[in-house]
């Protein structure tokens, strides 16, 4: 099967599939124009990871794409000592517990 | 079943995992003081809103219509683009390349997927695949040939490989047939697809 056959004559302009895509490339650009990494820095850490990931298994340009994109952002905040992969997970997990406990409708607080 | 229901009804739907490990890692940052939420917002509605191919769009069919400004465009685009009001993000040392009746150029970004985002937006989903990224290189006519694209073999194929320092902007030939239009109907019939390599001009729809 042809693996880019379902982008043919595709021509929709549409920037990001998912509302976290769109957060995730604006927080990135945003800490770059803010000085916490130049954007050579970043392209050299999203391409690092890519090649890591694409040993494994073909990427592909939507949720994969971004996932990696995360992964690869994580790891590059974490070596300029902001913050590090388990007190993300840390957050995270709160966050899923403030989301199952609240009721709908009502804000997701912390 | 019931808790099933629980779930998704009584309380909030959980987000997806990197959705959630998103809203972590900007907790963290504003928590620091390193991360102005508006800001970003500012960002997505810039990209989701305002900045896309037409403004690309815009460029070549002012090419195409008017040569001095063509010349100037493929000597170089960067100042052009400047005085033009699109050097924004990424768009610092754009090259403008043009097809012609002997080449037909063909832009991938092998490393990432560097783009001209001030000329044409966020790419779309497939120039970030790994399909595409790999493809483009190793056998470019039949990565176009999927895209509908068959390039004669009196015509070569160059690909250029964007980086963080130069992206690339494919100048499509003009259609025959839109010969003699004003630029603000030109400008309709240059599609996404035509500045990367993967497409071609095409008519415009409601012109059909």
């Amino acid at each position: 099967m042809n693996q880019l056959d379902h982008f043919s004559g595709e021509e929709t302009h549409k920037p990001f599939d998912e509302p976290w895509h769109a957060e995730l490339f604006a927080v990135t650009v945003h800490l770059s124009e803010r000085n916490l990494f130049s954007w050579a820095e970043w392209t050299d850490a999203i391409g690092e990871q890519i090649s890591k990931v694409k040993l494994i298994r073909p990427i592909d340009g939507s949720n994969d794409y971004y996932n990696v994109w995360l992964h690869a952002l994580i790891e590059l905040i974490s070596t300029k000592g902001i913050t590090d992969a388990e007190a993300i997970l840390e957050l995270q997990n709160r966050w899923a517990d403030a989301y199952r406990n609240t009721p709908h409708g009502k804000p997701v607080k912390l | 079943m019931p808790h099933d229901y629980d779930e998704n009804h009584v309380h909030n739907l959980l987000p997806a995992e990197p959705a959630l490990r998103v809203k972590a890692l900007e907790t963290i940052l504003l928590e620091k003081g390193l991360l102005d939420q508006q800001a970003v917002d500012a960002i997505i509605d810039e990209y989701e809103h305002r900045i896309g191919p037409h403004i690309g769009a815009k460029i070549v069919a002012r090419a195409w219509n008017d040569l001095v400004f063509k010349s100037m465009l493929l000597e170089d685009a960067e100042t052009v683009l400047r005085e033009e009001g699109h050097a924004g993000r990424q768009g610092e040392h754009v090259v403008v390349v043009e097809n012609t009746n002997t080449v037909h150029n063909l832009v991938v970004c092998t490393l990432c997927s560097c783009y001209p985002w001030p000329l044409l937006g966020v790419p779309p989903a497939w120039y970030k695949s790994d399909a595409y990224r790999s493809r483009a290189v190793s056998e470019p006519r039949a990565v176009l040939s999927e895209f509908g694209i068959d390039i004669p073999k009196s015509r070569s194929v160059r690909v250029w490989d964007s980086t963080a320092e130069i992206r690339y902007l494919v100048l499509p030939i003009q259609p025959k047939e839109s010969i003699g239009l004003p630029a603000p109907e030109l400008a309709k019939w240059v599609t996404r697809n035509s500045m990367i390599g993967t497409g071609l001009p095409q008519r415009p729809k409601d012109d059909q």
